[in-house]
């Protein structure tokens, strides 16, 4: 059963079948050829994967974003990051990385990101004589930060199948590695620019142009605050969070006048589908998810795993490698549904902490978005830009290493995950 | 018949919408009446949850027509053109097989749920149950409509351009 499993899974895969399909096919045919099982679990799993109240702060925080888009907001956070770094060298690079760090505390997930800011930044670049390459691989790299600072789908994810972790609290986990990975990508860029020669504006904006673009972008960036602060706080859970946010960006649309009935309508089923196609992946990937741990696959695993080294560091190393030759091939979701069941019992019984693992995971996985053959956003940036793979992939590879050197720190520094959580209650 | 199609995609799109609104309005009037009227109705949170599952399953075959739902299309892009339909026309046999197969056992899980009630509600569970097969059947409409366009995506060009100043997901 498990060969049936694995081999219609990867035979699909390949056959261009909708990632989110390859699971449940795999699935229902397992269980069909088996014979064993009760096929109605197929359904009942797949209902069951879904149907949760934490889970609900992935529609929320998509519909959130997608107002504030519609708010026009996106544009406000593009220039007040340009005020306030555009005049370094390298600088619309620079821009490019604050308006993904701002735009990730709105958003959670690096498509969005890609399609929006990055692709406008992108642009921007080319026009002042960056490497269209350059600018795209720096665009697709910078998007990545979306799903690791807070609001994030896959954290919502990971922490609502694992047992002793909260939402909040991998929230929480997330902001100094968010932060880590926009400074060493600002590294990456400021070495790459002098390199290149790419400089920034020409003129430091006046203190005037700085306190205009502040107070423009103020309404979108007191949205992170609300978000964070309502949790932090226990005002709410995230899943309330996430309609506040919605609702807040919904008040500020009609004080602003930026809605049309029509473009409202337009954000909410937007919304509705890009959900759609989201928990249609959890829905199938939980069949799947489900099917592994029926057969034993995370136990023969982990013992495979010890039998090579029961140091903690040594196996948070081999999962970590597990996982980076995973995200190469499998997209990032459904290859996080399918992985935390199967590789963190494993973590758990090595003594990693829940939060660290799931960061590392969440890293690794996000960084495999933008590594061929099998890189979303880097699809979105090419698509967008016009730009080759082939290019695009050679142009990724310095940022690529920015980022796992990021990936390493949290593999070697627990706190830089768990600090934050602990400090304010949130772990465990 | 092209006029009947996007009748049939508008009104998916305003049920999802529609989904989506409500499940907004119900955990954000649950949290205004928690804090300024110190009650919020325990039916909301499992209305909410099943509206998004009824939502998801709905909005499939609609993620399928904007392109949405990823897939690694390398082996078809190889391919020269008629090689690379007929792999495409195998995706939609596959999709189709399955998602009736879904439906069917959908419908089965709707009658093994019908006796049985919910937490809160103390409704049939075969209610919330139902979103599976009208899903898959909502799913499967689509699928018959759109197949041709599926096949030979630059018949495509003007939902790729849409998706295209959309696109985004997790």
């Amino acid at each position: 059963m498990g060969t049936t499993l694995i081999t219609l899974f990867f035979a699909t895969l390949v056959l261009g079948v909708p990632v989110a399909f390859t699971m449940g096919i795999a699935g229902m045919a397992a269980i069909y050829i088996d014979g064993g099982l009760n096929p109605l679990v197929a359904a009942q799993r797949m209902f069951a994967g879904i149907d949760s109240f934490p889970l609900m702060a992935v529609p929320f925080f998509i519909l959130a974003a997608e107002l504030m888009t519609a708010c026009g907001l996106t544009n406000a956070l593009l220039r007040f990051a340009n005020v306030l770094v555009g005049h370094l060298r390298g600088g619309l690079g620079h821009v490019n990385i604050l308006v993904s760090m701002l735009f990730a505390g709105i958003s959670g997930s690096a498509l969005a990101d890609a399609a929006g800011p990055s692709a406008i930044v992108m642009h921007m670049m080319r026009k002042a004589g960056y490497a269209p390459n350059y600018a795209g691989a720096l665009s697709a790299a910078t998007a990545t930060i979306g799903p690791i600072i807070p609001p994030s789908i896959l954290a919502v994810i990971y922490a609502i199948s694992t047992s002793g972790v909260t939402v909040a609290g991998l929230f929480l986990a997330g902001i100094l590695p968010g932060i880590l990975l926009g400074l060493a990508l600002a590294v990456a860029n400021q070495v790459i620019s002098s390199r290149h020669g790419y400089r920034g504006r020409s003129e430091r904006a006046t203190s005037g142009e700085l306190r205009a673009s502040a107070a423009a972008a103020l309404p979108a960036i007191m949205m992170p605050a609300i978000i964070l602060g309502g949790i932090l706080f226990g005002v709410f859970t995230p899943t309330e969070a996430g309609a506040v946010a919605s609702a807040y960006a919904l008040v500020l649309g009609f004080a602003m006048r930026a809605f049309t009935v029509r473009s409202l309508y337009d954000a909410f089923a937007r919304a509705a589908v890009i959900t759609s196609s989201v928990l249609l992946i959890v829905a199938m990937a939980s069949i799947f998810a489900w099917l592994l741990t029926y057969l034993q696959i995370p136990q023969e695993l982990a013992r495979a795993i010890t039998s090579i080294t029961d140091n903690q560091l040594g196996i948070l190393f081999i999962l970590a490698g597990f996982v980076l030759v995973c995200g190469f091939f499998i997209d990032t979701l459904p290859a996080l549904i399918i992985l935390t069941p199967v590789l963190g019992p494993i973590a758990a019984s090595a003594g990693i902490d829940p939060l660290q693992f799931g960061m590392m995971l969440v890293l690794n996985l996000t960084i495999g978005m933008i590594t061929p053959p099998v890189g979303p956003v880097l699809f979105v940036i090419a698509t967008v830009g016009q730009l080759r793979i082939e290019g695009l992939s050679k142009a990724v590879l310095p940022l690529l290493a920015a980022e796992l050197v990021v990936l390493l720190l949290v593999i070697l520094v627990p706190e830089i995950s768990t600090f934050v959580p602990r400090y304010f209650g949130f772990a465990n | 018949m092209r006029r009947l199609e996007s009748a049939f995609v508008e009104a998916n799109r305003a049920l999802v919408a529609l989904a989506l609104a409500a499940i907004f309005g119900i955990v954000f009037a649950n949290v205004i009446g928690r804090y300024v009227l110190g009650s919020s109705f325990a039916w909301g949170e499992e209305a909410a949850r099943h509206l998004m599952v009824f939502g998801a399953f709905a909005g499939a075959g609609l993620a399928l027509r904007e392109r949405r739902l990823v897939a690694i299309e390398l082996v078809a892009d190889m391919l020269p053109t008629p090689g690379g339909r007929l792999l495409r026309w195998a995706v939609v046999i596959v999709l189709f097989v399955f998602m009736a197969a879904m439906g069917w056992l959908g419908v089965r899980f709707v009658e093994f749920g019908w006796s049985k009630e919910t937490m809160s509600t103390g409704m049939s569970r075969g209610i919330p149950y139902l979103a599976i097969p009208i899903g898959c059947a909502l799913f499967l409409a689509h699928l018959a409509l759109f197949a041709r366009r599926f096949v030979d995506p630059e018949r495509d060009t003007e939902e790729r351009a849409r998706l295209l100043d959309a696109g985004d997901g997790p």
